[in-house]
């Protein structure tokens, strides 16, 4: 076990390495860098400098090659570097804003788990009954719809029935919950409500299969009160499959609110990279891509752990 | 005698329905099983002798099963009109089942120790330490050592015998009236067969409890078995002692069956005996013609047309069959052989 985790660890340097080169290479790819508007902003400021001088003081003069080792050994060094326009280093910023979209990554998980677990058991014990079929069109709806489309909805209806908006202004969680809250909870749920969709098909074909299988006819045959059979014997066994779509799922949450974030505006590390990739500033770019990766894979390695704790047959090898 | 009868299965009639058509997997069976008794009910694949045992269980799921008709008293109450939750307190209690693959009838992300205690707990007021203790006493009285340690164990890390005894500890933890077992040892080699056989069979004295064994080994129901039933197409062909079923065989098909065990002290010129044709297509078969007659050298204009029904041959001896006193001669010719299957 221990030596199991240790390896994968290791196993993340390479190819943390390789998003940081492709990142890299693809943000120096796209065309436009930030010097020519960087430049324009100085000029308006007053400071009259040249497009090589910009470019000398960001270290884009260099070849990109050079660039990169430049950034990775600021990078070993625990510097992610500095916001090419406002000179804020990027630790602050990603010390900022990730914990923001944590929250709403862990808000929207929450909501899609209690939506799509007791609606997927449910479906599987009443297979093909109306309630089954109605669960079911409705995922599909959710499914289908965009999350930008609904969001815009949810944006602007209730404004035009009930003059009802949310929050665009921040505040953390911990300075004013409610606030927080309400302002979250929004694109949370309109980010669970797809992936609910997705995952409650999962959990009801999973359940289906497992209670076909002879140990479930044993647990009738012994008499266990079907509440029982479904949690002990159907989901239970049903886990493995669910808890890999449900890694699945966090991966997105981190790295697909970057939609929801721009839309009501909340100050995450989506919303960051969004806009970062806009102005090509490469530091936050590159920054925030490394910290979201990091955050998937080990997402990632806790999911192949928890095999273990799940199923007893699985060694970690 | 009658009193003494713990199960008793009245007209049974299950039926499957695929593409709109209706399957009679299990057509009127009747039959009793005595307190501490051992019934083996023979047939082929597809006899309905499975669903038959599902069936007085009510393990038999709609779609696209139903069991159709008829009554399964145990103890003069009829299992089939109980409700869901009454009859849940019977099942593991007073008839509980065993599988044929132990390894796939064991959950397998459970310990064996939580699958016995919670059988036991289901049904009693045990505690936890208790039904443990319990259980520790059962899967000694199997014959698994090292029980305390094994009750921790998963299914997976018990071989295919250990498995099945450790199902036997599952299933007797609440001292049953009835066992049914459905093919016990199909999935086990054969030594582990013998054993787990000798195991059940013990148990069924010690507990004084019936057995209902379904099978197509004539060997362990020449060896264990009380009373024999031999099942074709749905329904019971023949039914008696096993004494009178393997040395009086009044039916063809049992005739047949006995003639197809392989023999070693006969020369290898003797071969082995098969019975023509193919396992019965139920789906073929018309309700009111013998099962056997498509096989059935007997077989005449008569036994395509009408259903034979059970009629006393003996003592306790019944037998479905228009032709049973032309059988004289094959039973001389097979007996003649060994007396002995």
């Amino acid at each position: 076990m221990g030596s199991y985790v240790v390896k994968r660890v290791l196993l993340l340097i390479p190819t943390i390495l390789l998003v940081c080169v492709i990142t890299f290479a693809l943000m120096r790819l796209i065309p436009m860098d930030a010097v020519a508007t960087l430049q324009q902003k100085l000029t308006a400021n007053g400071q009259y400098v040249s497009e090589e001088y910009v470019r000398q003081m960001l270290g884009l003069d260099k070849p990109a090659v050079q660039q990169f080792f430049i950034w990775l050994a600021n990078v070993l060094r625990g510097d992610l570097g500095t916001s090419y326009f406002d000179h804020i280093s990027v630790n602050t910023i990603i010390a900022k804003k990730l914990p923001v979209t944590i929250e709403l990554g862990i808000l929207s998980l929450v909501i899609t788990n209690c939506i799509s677990i007791p609606l997927g058991l449910h479906c599987a014990s009443k297979q093909d009954s109306v309630s089954d079929y109605a669960i079911r069109v409705i995922s599909t709806i959710f499914i289908a719809v965009p999350v930008f489309w609904v969001a815009t909805l949810v944006l602007i209806y209730p404004n035009i029935w009930w003059g009802y908006a949310p929050r665009v202004d921040y505040v953390s969680l911990f300075q004013n919950p409610i606030a927080n809250l309400g302002m979250m909870l929004p694109p949370a749920i309109i980010s669970a409500l797809g992936q609910a969709g997705i995952q409650m098909r999962t959990i009801r074909t999973m359940t289906l299969e497992v209670m076909r299988q002879d140990y479930i006819r044993t647990a009738w045959a012994k008499g266990v009160p079907e509440k029982r059979v479904l949690r002990k014997y159907a989901f239970r066994n049903a886990m493995i499959p669910i808890v890999t779509m449900i890694g699945g799922s966090v991966a997105m949450m981190i790295g697909g609110n970057v939609i929801m974030e721009n839309i009501f505006n909340i100050p995450g590390i989506g919303q960051a990279l969004v806009s970062a990739l806009n102005a090509r500033d490469y530091p936050i770019v590159e920054g925030c891509v490394l910290v979201l990766s990091l955050f998937v894979m080990l997402i990632n390695l806790v999911v192949d752990i928890s095999y273990k704790w799940i199923d007893p047959r699985v060694t970690l090898e | 005698m009658d009193q003494d009868v713990v199960l008793e299965i009245k007209h049974l009639r299950t039926c499957f329905y695929s593409n709109g058509k209706e399957l009679r997997a299990v057509d009127d069976l009747s039959y009793k099983v005595h307190r501490g008794e051992c019934v083996a009910i023979i047939g082929e694949s597809g006899s309905g002798k499975t669903v038959s045992a599902l069936s007085i269980l009510r393990l038999i799921s709609y779609p696209p099963g139903l069991v159709m008709g008829g009554q399964v008293l145990y103890n003069g109450k009829n299992l089939l009109e109980m409700s869901d939750e009454e009859y849940r307190k019977i099942r593991g209690k007073d008839i509980s089942m065993i599988f044929q693959e132990p390894s796939a009838a064991l959950n397998p992300v459970m310990t064996i120790g939580d699958q016995i205690t919670e059988n036991i707990m289901l049904h009693s007021d045990a505690t936890k330490e208790e039904a443990w203790e319990r259980a520790k006493g059962l899967l000694e009285e199997v014959g698994i050592p090292n029980a305390a340690e094994r009750l921790k164990q998963y299914p997976f890390e018990f071989s295919g015998g250990m498995q099945q005894r450790a199902m036997i500890a599952m299933a007797i933890s609440c001292d049953p009236d009835v066992l049914i077992a459905d093919e016990p040892t199909t999935a086990l080699d054969v030594t582990v067969q013998a054993q787990v056989l000798e195991c059940l069979n013990r148990l069924r004295r010690d507990h004084n409890m019936a057995l209902i064994i379904i099978t197509h080994n004539l060997g362990i129901v020449a060896r264990y078995a009380d009373s024999v039933k031999i099942m074709y197409g749905g329904k019971i062909v023949e039914d008696g002692s096993v004494n009178d079923v393997f040395l009086q065989p009044a039916h063809p098909y049992t005739l047949g069956l006995i003639r197809a065990v392989p023999r070693l002290d006969l020369p290898r010129s003797h071969g082995l005996q098969t019975i023509n044709g193919e396992p019965p297509d139920m789906s073929k078969i018309k309700p009111n013609c013998c099962a056997f007659h498509f096989r059935c050298k007997y077989a005449d204009e008569k036994c395509r047309n009408q259903r034979p029904l059970l009629e006393q041959v003996g003592e306790g001896h019944y037998c479905a069959c228009f032709h049973k006193e032309e059988l004289d001669k094959e039973r001389e010719e097979v007996l003649s052989d060994g007396a002995e299957a």
